[in-house]
């Protein structure tokens, strides 16, 4: 029987790899980023020119806006002034999520895992569920990105680490 | 019975790998491929299992999820399932069965006297007898000798269940010749084909019927299907149980492994069901005797595993489709008798003797059966196969709301085209014989009939269970329910099908009514005079079969169990000793030290006296951004905010419509057109969603954004009468107003100040960016030994409000508590516009007298946190309960808070505090038990 206090493990640390169920796992460290909302196309424009808008398990480069809701998107690679910009509005967002990202063959499993929703299936906002909390998921190339508000890395660590190779589909 | 093992047959098992188990401490013998129920059958003679209520000796009945009898406590590699059925139990060498029912064994029960008082304990007996005097005084022993499955307080099966998701253009669910047929057509068309099967293999009924199909054996069939499926990007999974349909299409399914198990959430675009039929028995007297079986489960048994049911087998039936068992039986030697309920009956098969125009009425025996009569006949026998025709097995259809109707001709329920979101073929949908159901299979998924020539479309004689007939006839085996019991539940008027399962446990078994459900509706339609269609159905709902309760919460468990938040600097706290504890959904510092109550009452102290620094990083940060937040804040908070002042905070409510106190806490303005919200820690996300209705619904969205932000600040609170000094010491300007905000840098980093207090002293929130949470903590740690402070958990912090009066919502607040019952009547007097809340704050309810106020009380020890105020004279009845409650190291005495019935016009009165059913004298007071007048802030 788990006790109250029983939680002594511990997340990934940052810029920290790790090993688990024929995956890689990297914690990325924080990158500047802020949270928009309102008038997306003048804040990319103002904020990050040329950014793309990020939707469900796209590419992401380095400076990308991966939108979270219809009129709400986490700018990564950029930050402004907190406020009310003329249109749009500017929290400052670093470190908000923490990005895990994943490299390894059965990346397709641990994603089954942890999520129903349909990754072949295109969807404008990059926001899901994964293993029962509210993530962002986006990828580089072959490696999935998983972005998790920071308080919960610690819980995703440990999800990750405990699958098991030998219990693949 | 006398089951025996044949030297040949046996497709399924390999008999180089013997295998032994032991059931009930007797050792059993089995072969690699078995399941536990073909080894019980091959083994000979034997009471297996013990009925639910009356202890009757059982034997084995069906072969699949349909096994009323054969239930075990399994232990295999030292972990106990309870309940397994033995037909879906394969076989392990090892393996320790018990049956459930019996003690100490089932041949050997000693409640087995409970059977003599049959007549005395019909169904209703238990409602009717042991209202009197308590059922709790009655349900140990009782549930004790109904018995079912022993948990193992030892076991603790693994938290390893992964869950997969899924999706596919075609789910076939059943590889019977229908789902086959279908899956192969469909996966010929390039569409990617998920085929799920029940059983270890494919083929379903052609595994023991077999049959021919395309000019070539079936399993050349399937092998296509199989080859068909993987090209076109499909998959097969084998021993996996689709157990329950739910909303948009999705599928669940539990696949069992050698090694493990997963659990399947399927999304396919396109489903057909063809989970095929079980077979309905009969109803003669002691239909429920050893030796009584599926003859479609006897005859799967043969072919499958060589175990043979008996050695005078007599088959009763009105049904096609048993003359193929017959056939079979009469090759191993058996002496085989054919009772056919029909006039004209099919060509009898090479030694079968076939007898029409045939009634079963009763089977004789005791712990086994000799023989039965047949119209007035007796004949002798050692196995009884029956059959009374298929119930289609339709639980995914209905659980994914499709509908049934009654059809006379198929002499079944079946699915309602277009009712549900799948297509059912085969015999799922009453299409029983080889060729139509390839036919109906290929036709679903657009493909054309498979070619066979064997086109019968089975067709059998309506068997009903007789009403008027002499003898105890069981109805539903699993539960012990008799044709007697669906009378007197008919007689009382429990006559809808729904009452008659509550009211006899008809069809609640595990068996999931397989076999009881269609001839307790036939026996109540006939008992109360009204056809099948118009007596019903019960409910379908998932699982189809027991799933484990590990299956289905999979990894979460343990850290995976209803996680926590994390605080950013949890390492930090934890080398300084705090030990912690769930508050919100975060894990935070109760307190620091090993003696944790003696840590708590020392920071409480300190903090007053000198400074303290708690952790508040969990408290909300919900931006409200925008020339539209005064308005939505106006709306949404009881107390108006856009009045406030730029650099300044404020104390403010959030209720709901009802006018319920839903949240309070501070609300800062850093500038113009951008607010904080600061929400309770575990309130957060229901805060902000709570603001998003009216910003999206009555407000221009796009002239106002709400950011939650909370988990990118780290948050330290100082607090007390040195907190300046400390702060001095860090280089942090503290020159603030109280109620003050500032945002500022602290070196190169943002740093937002705001000083206002949880505490009832001095305090600052100093709030970071995450990246600099660590450099604030060990700064502000070094500081703190100059000026003789130390780090509180949030125990201390409780107490500290407490002596304020400051409320926790939730703990000191309930679901009736308004503002105004917590001294803050002001808005409501004042405010003329419209806020959310406010009707409900002037129903005659809420300006009743007797509201529950928040109040203190005075009292020489610690009361208990919930404890009943009661009057100290007259009738003894709630007039509140205590809310908060501690011993107050600064005022060296107890303090608490509590809800009290027109409390605010109580003060200096004396009520009782009830705990335990002793009553404790209490001094009514005013709820802020420190430092009244503020001077400390």
């Amino acid at each position: 029987m788990m006790k109250e206090r029983d939680w002594t493990d511990g997340a990934l640390a940052e810029d920290e790899t790790m090993s688990a169920a024929s995956l890689a796992i990297h914690r990325a460290p924080a990158a500047p980023s802020c949270m928009i909302s309102g008038d997306l196309e003048a804040a990319i424009a103002a904020l990050a020119p040329g950014a793309r808008s990020i939707g469900l398990f796209q590419d992401r480069p380095p400076i990308a806006a991966i939108r979270i809701a219809r009129d709400r998107t986490l700018l990564v690679g950029a930050t402004g002034e907190p406020g009310w910009q003329g249109g749009y509005a500017i929290s400052p967002a670093t470190g908000l999520y923490t990005c895990f990202q994943i490299s390894g063959a059965n990346i397709m499993d641990a994603l089954a895992e942890g999520t129903g929703a349909d990754l072949a299936a295109s969807s404008p906002a990059a926001s899901l569920q994964f293993a029962g909390i509210t993530c962002l998921l986006t990828r580089q190339g072959k490696m999935a990105e998983l972005w998790v508000e920071s308080a919960m890395a610690t819980y995703i660590t440990t999800w990750l680490a405990g699958r098991d190779p030998m219990k693949r589909a | 019975m006398s089951g025996w093992r044949h030297p040949d047959l046996g497709t399924e098992i390999d008999r180089s790998k013997p295998l032994t188990a032991k059931v009930d401490w007797t050792k059993i013998h089995g072969f690699h491929g078995d399941t536990l129920a073909s080894a019980l059958l091959a083994s000979g003679p034997r009471t297996i299992a013990r009925s639910f209520k009356y202890h009757r000796p059982r034997g084995l009945y069906g072969m699949g999820a349909e096994e009323p009898n054969a239930l075990f406590d399994i232990t295999r590699d030292g972990t106990t399932i309870p309940n397994e059925r033995a037909t879906l139990t394969p076989l392990t060498d090892g393996l320790k069965a018990r049956a459930v029912n019996a003690s100490p064994t089932a041949e050997r029960d000693r409640a087995r006297w409970l059977d003599l008082l049959h007549r005395a304990i019909p169904a209703g007996f238990y409602y009717k007898t042991f209202m009197a005097g308590g059922w709790h005084l009655y349900e140990p022993r009782i549930r004790a000798m109904a018995g079912l499955g022993r948990l193992d307080p030892n076991t603790n099966p693994p938290a390893d269940t992964p869950a997969r998701s899924a999706t596919c253009d075609l789910l076939v669910i059943g590889a019977g010749p229908a789902g086959l047929a279908a899956a192969k057509a469909a996966a010929e068309q390039e569409r990617a084909v998920w085929l799920i099967e029940d059983g270890t293999s494919l083929g379903g009924a052609l595994r023991w019927r077999g049959g021919e199909i395309d000019g070539a054996d079936w399993t050349d069939f399937a092998r296509a299907t199989e080859t068909a499926i993987l090209n076109s990007d499909g998959r097969i999974l084998t021993n996996t149980t689709a157990w329950g349909a739910f909303d948009h299409s999705l599928i669940a399914a539990w696949q069992r492994g050698p090694d493990h198990d997963v659990h399947w959430r399927i999304r396919p675009a396109d489903t057909i069901l063809a989970t095929g039929a079980v077979e309905r028995p009969l109803w003669p007297a002691q239909n429920d005797l050893p030796g009584v079986m599926s003859a479609e489960a006897a005859h799967h048994y043969l072919t499958l595993y060589g175990a043979v049911a008996g050695r005078r087998i007599l088959i009763a039936t009105g049904s096609d489709a048993s003359y193929a068992t017959a056939a079979a039986f009469a090759a191993t030697g058996a002496k085989v008798t054919l009772a056919d309920a029909r006039d004209a009956t099919p060509a009898a098969p090479d030694g079968v003797r076939v007898l029409s125009r045939q009634t079963l009425r009763a089977v004789h025996g005791k712990t086994e059966t000799w023989g039965a009569t047949l119209n007035d006949q007796f004949h002798s026998a050692d196995a009884v196969l029956v059959s009374g025709g298929f119930t289609p097995s339709v639980h995914l259809h209905c659980q994914s709301g499709g509908k049934l109707d009654w059809n006379a001709e198929k002499d079944a329920l079946v699915p309602r085209p277009g009712t549900s979101h799948m297509k059912v073929i085969g015999a799922a949908n009453g299409t029983f014989g080889l060729g139509p159901a390839l036919a109906e299979g290929a036709t679903a998924a657009g493909g054309l009939a498979p070619d066979t020539p064997d086109g019968t479309n089975w067709r059998w004689h309506p068997a009903r269970p007789d009403i008027d007939a002499s003898g105890r006839i069981w109805i539903d085996l699993q539960n012990d329910v008799t044709l007697k019991d669906v009378k007197l539940a008919a007689r009382e008027g429990f006559t809808s099908v729904e009452h008659l399962k509550r009211y006899t446990t008809l069809g609640m078994a595990t068996d999931q009514g397989r076999t009881s459900n269609f001839p307790g509706l036939a026996a109540m339609a006939d008992a109360t005079r009204r056809s099948i269609p118009e007596t019903g159905t019960t409910t379908f709902r998932p699982p189809v079969r027991p799933v484990p309760l590990s299956v289905i919460a999979g990894r979460r468990r343990g850290d995976l169990f209803n996680p926590l938040k994390r605080l950013p600097l949890e390492d930090a706290h934890r080398a300084q000793g705090a030990v912690f504890r769930e508050y919100g959904g975060w894990l935070r510092p109760s307190a620091y030290g090993k003696d944790e109550a003696a840590a708590i009452q020392a920071e409480a102290e300190a903090a007053r006296d000198t400074v303290a620094i708690y952790d508040a990083s969990p408290l909300g940060k919900l931006d409200i951004i925008g020339p539209g937040a005064p308005a939505l804040l106006d709306f949404a908070f009881y107390n108006r905010l856009s009045t406030l002042k730029p650099g300044r905070a404020r104390y403010a409510f959030l209720l709901r419509e009802s006018g319920i106190v839903f949240d309070d806490g501070v609300v800062l303005r850093p500038s113009e057109n951008r607010f904080i919200v600061s929400a309770s820690s575990s309130h957060v996300d229901a805060v902000r969603l709570l603001l998003e209705d009216p910003r999206q619904g009555r407000f221009d969205p796009s002239q106002v954004a709400i950011h939650d932000v909370t988990q990118a600040w780290t948050t330290l609170t100082v607090t007390g009468p040195r907190a300046p000094e400390l702060l001095a010491a860090v280089g942090i300007d503290v020159d603030l107003p109280h109620m003050g905000v500032a945002e500022t840098t602290w070196g190169d980093a943002p740093l937002r100040i705001a000083r206002i207090s949880f505490t009832g002293d001095r305090s600052y929130e100093l709030s970071v960016p995450l990246r600099q949470g660590p450099t604030l903590h060990t700064r502000l740690d070094v500081a703190l030994g100059a000026v003789d402070g130390r780090w509180i958990g949030l125990e201390a912090v409780m107490i500290l409000r407490a002596e304020k009066g400051y409320i926790v919502i939730g703990k000191d607040t309930d679901g009736l508590t308004m503002p105004h019952d917590l001294g803050w009547g002001g808005p409501r007097d004042t405010r003329e516009d419209e806020y959310l809340g406010k009707s409900s704050l002037f129903t005659e309810a809420a300006m009743a007298a007797d509201r529950r106020q928040l109040v203190g009380l005075s009292t020489t020890n610690v009361v208990s946190t919930g404890a009943h105020l009661v009057p100290l004279d007259g009738p003894r009845r709630s007039l509140g309960f205590v809310t908060s409650s501690y011993q107050s190291p600064n005022l060296r005495r107890p303090i608490a808070l509590a809800l009290l019935e027109g409390g605010a016009a109580m003060q200096g009165a004396e009520i009782g505090v009830f705990h335990n059913g002793a009553v404790q004298r209490a001094r009514v007071t005013k709820a802020c038990a420190f430092d009244p007048e503020g001077e400390r802030l």
